[in-house]
This record gives structure tokens, C-alpha cells and sequence, in this order.
């Protein structure tokens, strides 16, 4: 079974995404910060991480980087799912290694869901596998600088 | 400047000229002309006056009048008659110079007297009289010498009377005939003369009538100077209390002036800067960043923002204001005004609008998943179909205070100047057919015609920013499909000398015209679609425009209230010119 783990400081968002993705047969497990997530991360490597930027204790950045520094962690497929899109952010999360960035307006859980799909393939059936370090095809700006 | 100001220094500055003009008229006229004061010391004498007297004027000026005529009291008794007379005094005198010669003049002199008609000193003139006297010499002398030749040749007559009667009786005839052709003669000489000295008349009077005026307008410049004189404290007491720092540059760009103000913002002295041109300005470190602005040849600058000092959070606003009398340019006034308070209050109004903006989408995204949730899970659970109608309402409502959400934010970055985000080459008509394709199902569900019409001919490339520009074409198709209510919307894109012109025509309510104006203002919305709905925040057209002015583009519309409008932008093809245009982003 596919495993994704959710960073995300909302409740209302996580459970959200939790319970959709749960339908989709894949095991999930959720944090509320960067210091949780890195914790779950390192307890069982997932298959793919959804990642909040702006978070208490530690931010979505930073846990990228920390996760850059373990080679075992840095070769995780992130897609961020942020407040924000200033395409300044979304450079610096490609750098650090994130595969795709969705704001979290200008989507649905389901368009979020389907991007998953898209990265790692069903949960159930266990599709093949994608390519990570796909490029940032979805990426989608809002309007700000 | 009010009216009051410009039409002060407009009469200080033509007195200033008619001063100068009388002083170049007195200075090259060929009439001696002092001023004398009460005390019957000169104050000041022009060229022609000091050639006459062969002193220079240093040595007139404070020397007593009378000094320089040989006859003193006959001199004094001159000067006592000028201060109760109003009219010319005038005087035939010997004028001694200062090698000691002697020049006979006439003297005239005109009183002097102020605004209550006191006495204040007089105008003094010289006519040098050296030829009419010389003239009336030669005359006097001629005539002596013909009437002696008369009596020599009477008498040597008569004393060959006795030897030479009968002779004589022939001679004397002759004699006679003689005298009378000297006697004519003579008296057509003294005819001559006669009519010479008359000659002499009329000029003398001629110049005594220039005389005359030229006192008359010698008092009235005084007059006009010291009038001239009250102006220019009352103007230069303005300028050292104004609020504003102020520069001032002659016509020759030196500069001739800079205010108390000017000298407290930039941390200078006037002192150290008159005179000098910018060249010499820019080495004074805190006036550098003021004149990399406005350059060495004083360039039209309007309300331009200056930062006078790197790291400092102060900021000015600068115009440049060319000054012109009667259309000759005698100068350049540099206003410099302090807008570091606005800029702050400006700058904290920007960050908060920011930072609201943004925790108002943490929200917005956990209501717009969970309705959405619901919306798309509500068949499973059997919601009442009007619950689900309120759900879908509000999912709606949600979006559009999203996208509202997001027009602030926009407007906020394009107010902080930083909006546009790595432009690059690309295809328009892709970017356009991907948004027709979008909008033909949304404007033909509606009943509406939908067209594209693309260009015939090859386009250029154009650099953009693609978000951005999909933003304005958007906003376009949004507008036309929102304000038609029947007939077609079409989009077409053509290429233009300027680069490729991108047109969305519709047939719906049109804009009144008295509105037209104001339509790309921010927060703005026609009187008439505001009727036809509460939704849009008035700031679709004010990002579109701004989104196109830097793209170096154009953006406008034309429209007919109640027949529809044509929105339209050129984009200019992409070019090398165009990179440096957008280091600025």
C-alpha cells in the first residue's frame, strides 16, 4: 500500500485531504508541522509527502532542507500545497527538491487528489510509478509577485 | 507661483529692464549727466561726463559740483536756486577740467524729489558751448578787420584828395563801387553768421527738450527701482519661509539660489553653491543623487522620486520648473518636497492590505474544500436538493470573495511596484486560443455568438509575462460575457505597426459616456452595470492596465452606451530594446 504523509497545520484541510485520500486506498498519515512530519518521515519512508509552507514550530522550507541533507529523505516526491503561490516560493521549493505547488484557492481537494495520482499512480491498484523529479507542469501562480 | 507672486516679479522684472535700459541710454548718450545730492556732492555721473570733466568717476563721486566749475560763487549761487525751482535751472559757466583747461558749458539742472516731494538732490547736465562761442569770436573778428580796411582805404583817399582829384573823381566811383561790394559782403557774411548762431539756437534747444526728458525719466526709474527693490524682499522673505526646498538656476545653469529649506534637506550652505554649475554640485556628496536625477542640463523633471541618501528611508519628490520672462527662459526652479511621511503611511497601508489579504485565504481554502466536498459527495448522502441549491450558492459567494481576495493582493503588488514576474519570448495566439477555448463554451451556453478571428499574416514573437497577460485577456472575456445579454463577442487578434493588437468586441450594455473617462480607475464600476449586479471589485480593468503599461503596451476601449464596447491592448513585438525596459521588475 502507498503511503502519503500530510504536513498541514489546518485541521480542516487535513482531515479533508486524509479522508479523500483514504478513499483512494492509500495509507495516510498526518502531521501538524514540520518537526512531526520530519519525525514521521524518518519512523517509515513514504511514497509521497503533500507539504504546507507556513506552519508553527518549523515552516515547509525548512523542512525541505532538512530533508535535503538525508539522502535516504531527499529523493521523496513533495507536491506543496500552500496559502500562497509568489513565484519567488515556488523557485526556492524547486530547489529544494518539490515536484509540483498548488495553492490551495485556486484548487480542489479532488484536483489535489488527482495530482497525486498523477505522481505516484493509484493507491489500490499500485500503478507504476512516476518519475519525481517531474517538472513543475501543474504549477499554477496566483497573481501575486 | 499664485497670480499675485508672477505678476509682481513680471513689473519687478520690466523695471529691472527699464532701469538698465536708462543707464545704457544715460552711459552712451554723448550729454554729460551727473546726480547731485541735496548737499551738492555728486553720487553718480555717466561716461560723457567724466570725458568732459577728464576726471574718472571714482574721483566725482563724493567730490562738491561746484569744484569743478573755475568760478565758484558763481557756481554756488547756481546750485542755491535748483532745490525751489521745478523746472530746469539753467546757467552759461566755465567748466574747469582736470588738467586745468578750460571748457565754457551750459549747465542745466533739474530737482529731484520723492514720492511726498522732498527734496532728494538733483540731475545735473553740461553742454559743452566751447564751438558757438569760438563761432561768435571768428565773427566779431572779421567784422573789426573789414571795417578797418574800410578806414585805412578812406583815408588814404582822402589824403590824395588834393593831388588826385580828377583822378579821384574816376577813383572814387570805383571806391565807391568797392565799399558797397565789401559792405554786402560783409553783410552777407553777417548773414551767414546770423544764420549759423540760429542753428546753434535750435540744437541747443533740441538738446535741452532731451534734456529735459531725460530727467523726467531719470526720476521715474528711481522711482521704479525702489518699488522694484520692495518686491524683491517681499519675494525673497516667501522663498526663505517656503516649505519646499527650492534651487534655483540662472539661464546660463549656475546656480543662483537655493532656500533655507533646501539647505536643511540636503546638509548644505548656499554659500558653498552659488555660482557654480551642476558639474561643480555633483561633487557635494548629499546634492549627487539630486542632480544623477535631473542631469547636468537641468531635464524637465515632474514629481519624480528621489532617495538622497542610499540606506535612509527618506524620500523627496522633485519637478523642475523652467522660468520664463516675456518667452526668453532666464532660468530653472528645482522644487524639492519631502514625501517621507506619505511614503511610510503609503508603505504600512500596502503591507496591511498584504498580510490581510493573505490570512484571509486560509479560511476561504478550508470553506471552499469543504463545500466543494460536500457539493461533490451530496448525492451519496441524500442532502435535499435546496440544501445543496444554499451550498452551491455559498461555494459561489466563496469564489468570489477568493478572487476579490486575490484583486487586493494584486493591486497591493502593483502599488509596491514589484507585478510582473520574468517575462518571456512566446506566442500570443497560443495564450489567446487557449482562453477561447475556455470562453466559447461559457459564451454560447449563455445564447451568445462567440468569434476568433486571428491575424492573416506571420506574428511576432512577444515578451511577456504569461499569468499577467492571461489575466487582462481574461478579464476582457469575463467583462463581455457579463455585460451582454444578447448577440456575439468577438475576440480578434491582429498584428499592428506597434506590435499585435488583441480586441474583445462585444454587443452589450456599452458604457455611458460621461463614464468613459474613469474606467480604468481603480475601484471603479459604470453607474449601469452596477444596477445589473453587485459582483466584480472594480479592479479588473485598473491590474489589466497596469499589467499592459509594463509590458510597454497599450490598453484601451471604445463604446457606445447600450450598443457594446470594444476592449482592446497592443503588445509591442519583442525586441532587444525591450530587456533593459524590464531589469526594473
Amino acid at each position: 500500500m502507498k503511503k502519503i504523509i500530510i504536513v498541514e497545520d489546518e485541521e480542516v484541510l487535513r482531515n479533508l485531504l486524509q479522508r479523500k485520500l483514504t478513499e483512494e486506498g492509500y495509507e495516510v498519515e498526518v502531521a501538524q508541522d514540520g518537526e512531526e512530519g520530519l519525525e514521521k518521515i524518518r519512523e517509515g519512508r513514504p511514497d509521497l509527502i503533500l507539504l504546507d509552507i507556513v506552519m508553527p514550530k518549523m515552516g515547509g522550507f525548512e523542512m525541505l532542507e532538512e530533508m535535503q541533507k538525508e539522502e535516504e529523505l531527499s529523493g521523496i516526491p513533495v507536491i506543496v500545497v500552500s496559502n500562497s503561490g509568489q513565484p519567488v516560493e515556488i523557485d526556492r521549493a524547486q530547489q529544494l527538491g518539490a515536484s509540483d505547488w498548488l495553492v490551495k484557492t485556486e484548487f480542489n481537494p479532488q484536483e489535489v487528489i488527482d495530482k497525486v495520482i498523477k505522481q505516484i499512480g493509484r493507491g489500490e491498484e499500485g500503478g507504476e510509478e512516476k518519475n519525481g523529479e517531474d517538472s513543475m507542469e501543474g504549477v499554477s501562480p496566483d497573481e501575486e509577485l | 507661483m499664485s497670480e499675485g507672486e508672477e505678476l509682481n516679479k513680471e513689473i519687478s522684472g520690466e523695471l529691472e529692464d527699464l532701469r538698465r535700459y536708462i543707464e545704457d541710454f544715460t552711459s552712451f548718450l554723448p550729454l554729460p549727466f551727473c546726480m547731485v545730492n541735496p548737499l551738492d556732492y555728486i553720487l553718480d555721473s555717466n561716461q560723457a561726463f567724466q570725458d568732459i570733466t577728464g576726471y574718472d568717476k571714482m574721483e566725482l563721486i563724493g567730490s562738491g559740483i561746484t569744484s569743478i566749475f573755475k568760478n565758484k560763487g558763481k557756481a554756488e549761487s547756481f546750485a542755491s536756486k535748483v532745490p525751489n525751482k521745478n523746472f530746469p535751472v539753467e546757467e552759461e559757466m566755465i567748466l574747469e577740467t582736470k588738467e586745468g583747461k578750460e571748457v565754457p558749458v551750459k549747465v542745466s539742472a533739474h530737482a529731484r524729489r520723492d514720492g511726498e516731494g522732498n527734496y532728494v538732490g538733483y540731475f545735473l547736465t553740461l553742454s559743452d558751448i566751447t564751438e558757438s562761442k569760438r563761432f561768435e569770436e571768428e565773427l566779431e573778428r572779421k567784422i573789426k578787420e573789414r571795417t578797418e580796411e574800410l578806414e585805412r582805404a578812406k583815408k588814404q583817399l582822402e589824403e590824395s584828395e588834393a593831388v588826385l582829384e580828377i583822378k579821384i573823381a574816376a577813383r572814387t566811383r570805383e571806391l565807391e563801387e568797392l565799399n558797397e561790394r565789401l559792405e554786402e559782403k560783409v553783410k552777407e557774411r553777417t548773414k551767414e553768421a546770423e544764420n549759423k548762431a540760429e542753428e546753434l539756437r535750435k540744437k541747443a534747444e533740441e538738446m535741452r527738450k532731451t534734456q529735459t526728458a531725460l530727467l523726467n525719466l531719470a526720476e521715474d526709474t528711481d522711482n521704479a527701482s525702489k518699488k522694484a527693490e520692495k518686491e524683491k524682499e517681499k519675494t525673497l522673505a516667501i522663498i526663505n519661509k517656503f516649505v519646499d526646498g527650492l534651487f534655483f538656476f540662472d539661464s546660463k545653469k549656475n546656480l543662483s539660489l537655493a532656500n533655507p529649506k533646501a539647505e536643511e534637506m540636503f546638509d548644505v550652505k548656499e554659500r558653498d553653491l552659488a555660482g557654480r554649475p551642476i558639474k561643480e554640485l555633483k561633487t557635494f556628496p548629499t546634492l549627487k543623487a539630486l542632480f544623477d536625477l535631473i542631469g547636468e542640463d537641468l531635464k524637465e523633471v515632474f514629481r519624480e522620486e528621489l532617495c538622497p541618501s542610499e540606506g535612509e528611508d527618506i524620500f523627496y519628490e522633485v519637478t523642475t520648473i523652467p522660468v520664463k520672462h516675456k518667452g526668453e527662459e532666464i532660468g530653472t526652479l528645482i522644487n524639492v518636497h519631502d514625501i517621507t511621511r506619505e511614503k511610510s503611511i503609503e508603505k504600512i497601508k500596502s503591507e496591511f492590505v498584504s498580510v490581510a489579504a493573505h490570512q484571509l485565504r486560509t479560511p476561504l481554502a478550508g470553506i471552499k474544500w469543504t463545500l466543494q466536498t460536500i457539493i461533490e459527495e451530496g448525492d451519496e448522502v441524500d442532502v435535499p436538493e435546496e440544501i445543496m441549491d444554499f451550498i452551491r450558492k455559498a461555494y459561489e459567494a466563496n469564489t468570489r470573495m477568493v478572487n476579490l481576495v486575490n484583486d487586493l493582493l494584486n493591486v497591493t503588488r502593483i502599488e509596491e511596484g514589484r507585478y510582473i514576474y520574468e517575462p518571456k519570448e512566446m506566442d500570443l495566439m497560443e495564450i489567446v486560443k487557449s482562453f477561447a477555448d475556455t470562453y466559447k463554451e461559457k459564451i454560447e451556453e449563455k445564447g451568445l455568438k462567440f468569434k476568433l478571428k486571428e491575424a492573416e499574416e506571420e506574428l511576432p514573437k512577444v515578451k511577456i509575462d504569461k499569468e499577467k497577460v492571461g489575466v487582462v485577456i481574461q478579464n476582457f472575456l469575463e467583462n463581455a460575457l457579463k455585460y451582454t445579454k444578447e448577440g456575439d463577442i468577438t475576440l480578434k487578434v491582429s498584428k499592428v505597426k506597434e506590435g499585435i493588437r488583441v480586441a474583445v468586441k462585444d454587443t452589450g450594455v456599452g458604457i455611458p459616456e460621461d463614464q468613459q473617462k474613469r474606467m480604468f480607475n481603480k475601484f471603479f464600476r459604470a453607474s449601469n452595470v452596477q444596477r445589473m449586479d453587485t459582483e466584480g471589485s472594480g479592479l479588473g480593468l485598473f491590474i489589466a492596465k497596469n499589467i499592459i503599461e509594463a509590458h510597454g503596451g497599450k490598453i484601451g476601449f471604445t463604446s457606445k452606451f447600450g450598443e457594446g464596447s470594444v476592449f482592446y491592448f497592443v503588445l509591442p513585438a519583442a525586441s532587444k530594446e525591450e530587456e533593459a525596459f524590464f531589469e526594473e521588475f
